[in-house]
């Protein structure tokens, strides 16, 4: 025991070394939004929620400005009663000015040198001003704009069409040759926040965006996903609509290596549900699956070969075919791939097959 | 120069492999991943089998050392160079023993600093892990035995977080293999030699085994297991990271638990960090008690004595000098010089203590 009484004493003294944070005593920021202001200025919010007895969702947005993103947070904390602490965040928001101004390497080295911040923040580029953004009112007041931002991306790469996105995924793309990567795009439709597409980015710059039409063959392309909604149009008279439900999705990649004909063949494979179908026939005879089938895949084809074709002539790879390519190559350099790129013959080979067609005929 | 130490002071031979494998692993997994990365990339994998076949080497040269002279490595330098340049040598091993402590230390303290309580003073850290470190010692080295085997034991589930990271892994990134030079390859080996060092405290603590030649195979275990577990971690940083995002991050194994999200906690890389305690406190234990070990046999003091003298050493260090310029300084002494010392030193060892053994001088 005798031994023992410094141990215990010293603790006791020592726990009161570090600063404590209470979480209704630190303004805790839940999402985080970059502007660019027109004199070359950045204006940083924080959203920040209150914690009061029956008030469910209530927040303040507090805002300030500085010519660089870590600085905002003090320049914020100035003006505030509580420091703010980043330790809750979930998801960043940058206007494409300050994309196109600053460049997405700058405004992540912040975000990646902080321990504070988790890997599995989100990034989101924002058409038009971030501020409209964080200012909207979210439809579900139990939640505050920040949460409620959060998880609409986060359901959306779930079990919409967005292709999975945060911190950790964003920079290990973007930080190879190139700066391939890809962001979702959120925009003020009206009075609500929808996601509106995808940016991709190119040496640190956006170059390009996916439309949402495009989003879900986009997603088959970069990841294998669990759910996405497809909706394609039949190839007969009528042209009717076809909405299919992905249960699962896989690509394979076929590479031909040689060093004057460089070639690859990309074999997307999505199993899937339908969901809807705008047609009278009934949909249990095998003839009409095997039609649907086939119609998808030509559609599914058309659509992958149209975007591939698209970042060809941008010279952008967003679908990281480059790292495939060196996988199978090991005397690929960025030079040669950046001279090769837009004019290989890339091959789309897609197979649909439908597992089931829900409770009705 | 002879020791004959209580059997009732002594562990079972089966500890050794808790021992061995619970010293080579601290703080260099942390890290490794790094620095292997920028000189090896996707053939590092080559590298860690490599270092690891010098350590089962290593660990072959040692027991076969003390085939030949029963004891510990004072004993030995004692009986191969004499009194005086035997002592010599001893007094490095039990400087390299006290830097090797100091250095596990002033890392775990750095990693404190950087991810959780960046304004707490180094010194108040290191009181604590010292008054700690010397609460074991003084249980003696079944205690020490006892604390390494739970250490091993209480840290092993942390090894969910890696398969939580396959989630969002990229196995392309393996390929392609083959892709560079042995040069880069012995480059690499050398850069994983700060997670392989540790199974050499067995020169010290070798006569506290009992029928120590039964635990060569535990010891051999232990640094396979390390080699294994090394060589795991290696696989999976690659597939989880971009080559250049995984050279860019100073702690790659702790960056990756930032991406586990539990459902009651969301952020798991502080329970990670603060539990890695567990692993670093058998680390400074055994190095500390190594080192004062050595000088009570040196010197013939009680081991109190330079136990006390070297904490106040770690204590001051921390005090005037804790920044990450010492830190890099500690580093360089462990790695390159420290370790080459040991790759060179033992095998002459053996080499000498086998040729007057034949001459029938010992």
């Amino acid at each position: 025991m005798r031994k023992l009484l410094p141990v215990i004493f010293t603790a006791a003294i020592l726990s009161g070394c570090a600063q404590p944070r209470v979480v209704d005593e630190v303004n805790m920021s839940q999402a985080i939004g970059y502007d660019m202001l027109n004199n070359d200025r950045i204006e940083g919010m924080f959203v920040i929620p209150i914690f009061q007895q029956d008030k469910m969702g209530k927040y303040q947005i507090l805002s300030g400005t500085s010519s660089t993103t870590s600085d905002v947070q003090a320049a914020v904390s100035k003006k505030a009663d509580k420091t703010v602490l980043l330790g809750q965040t979930r998801i960043v928001l940058f206007s494409e000015k300050i994309v196109h101004k600053i460049g997405m390497t700058e405004l992540t080295d912040y975000l990646y040198r902080e321990p504070q911040l988790g890997n599995r923040v989100l990034l989101v580029i924002v058409e038009g001003k971030v501020k409209d953004i964080i200012h909207t009112k979210p439809s579900n007041s139990n939640v505050n704009i920040g949460i409620f931002l959060s998880n609409l991306i986060n359901q959306q790469n779930e079990t919409g069409n967005g292709p999975d996105t945060n911190l950790h995924l964003f920079l290990g793309n973007s930080l190879e040759d190139g700066g391939d990567a890809y962001l979702p795009i959120i925009k003020k439709i009206g009075n609500d926040l929808a996601v509106s597409g995808v940016a991709l980015f190119h040496e640190n710059k956006i170059v390009s965006k996916v439309n949402t039409k495009d989003m879900f063959v986009f997603k088959t392309l970069v990841q294998s996903h669990r759910r996405g909604i497809y909706k394609f149009q039949l190839d007969d008279e009528k042209k009717s609509d076809i909405v299919v439900e992905s249960i699962r999705s896989g690509t394979s990649y076929h590479i031909s290596d040689s060093e004057s004909d460089p070639s690859m063949t990309i074999k997307l494979k999505i199993k899937g549900q339908i969901k809807e179908s705008m047609r009278s026939d009934n949909l249990t005879n095998r003839k009409m699956i095997k039609k649907i089938e086939q119609d998808m895949e030509a559609d599914l084809t058309r659509q992958a070969t149209r975007l591939i074709k698209d970042f060809q002539k941008r010279n952008i790879d967003p679908i990281g075919l480059k790292e495939k390519f060196h996988a199978k190559n090991k005397r690929m350099t960025y030079q040669r791939w950046k001279s090769m790129y837009p004019n290989m013959d890339i091959q789309i080979e897609a197979k649909a097959d439908i597992l089931q067609t829900g409770v009705s005929e | 120069m002879n020791l004959l130490i209580n059997e009732k002071y002594k562990v079972q031979p089966f500890y050794v492999f808790f021992l061995v494998h619970s010293m080579q692993t601290g703080i260099g997994v942390l890290s490794f991943q790094r620095m292997l990365a920028k000189s090896t990339g996707t053939d590092g994998w080559i590298s860690i089998l490599l270092a690891g076949l010098i350590v089962h080497f290593m660990i072959w040269v040692i027991y076969k050392i003390f085939s030949i002279v029963p004891g510990d490595i004072i004993t030995v330098n004692y009986h191969a160079f004499g009194k005086l340049i035997g002592s010599f040598f001893s007094l490095l091993f039990v400087l390299y023993f006290l830097i090797l402590g100091l250095t596990v230390m002033i890392s775990y303290i750095e990693i404190i600093h950087v991810w959780m309580f960046e304004e707490i003073p180094a010194w108040s850290f290191s009181l604590v892990f010292l008054i700690l470190i010397y609460y074991i010692n003084t249980g003696g080295f079944r205690t020490i035995t006892g604390i390494a085997f739970l250490s091993v034991l209480v840290t092993y589930w942390l090894i969910f977080v890696f398969f939580y990271a396959m989630k969002y892994s990229e196995f392309t990134n393996l390929l392609p293999i083959f892709d560079h030079s042995i040069l880069d390859i012995w480059e690499g080996t050398r850069n994983v030699s700060l997670t392989m060092i540790g199974f050499e405290l067995l020169l010290i603590f070798h006569p506290f085994i009992k029928d120590a030649k039964a635990s060569q195979k535990y010891a051999h275990g232990g640094a396979l297991t390390t080699t294994l577990f090394t060589l795991f971690i290696y696989v999976v940083s690659l597939i989880f990271y971009s080559e250049k995002q995984l050279v860019m991050t100073i702690w790659p194994t702790l960056s990756m638990t930032s991406i586990v999200e539990l459902a009651f906690i969301q952020r798991f890389e502080y329970i990670f960090v603060t539990w890695w305690a567990i692993i670093i406190i058998p680390n400074m234990t055994i190095s500390l008690w190594a080192a004062s070990r050595g000088a009570k046999r040196l010197f013939n003091i009680q081991q109190k004595y330079p136990l006390w003298g070297m904490s106040l050493i770690i204590l001051m260090v921390n005090i005037f000098f804790f920044d990450i310029d010492s830190l890099n300084i500690l580093k360089r002494i462990i790695d390159p010089y420290g370790v080459f010392f040991l790759g060179a030193y033992l095998p002459l060892l053996l080499i000498i203590i086998h040729i007057k053994k034949k001459r029938n001088r010992l």
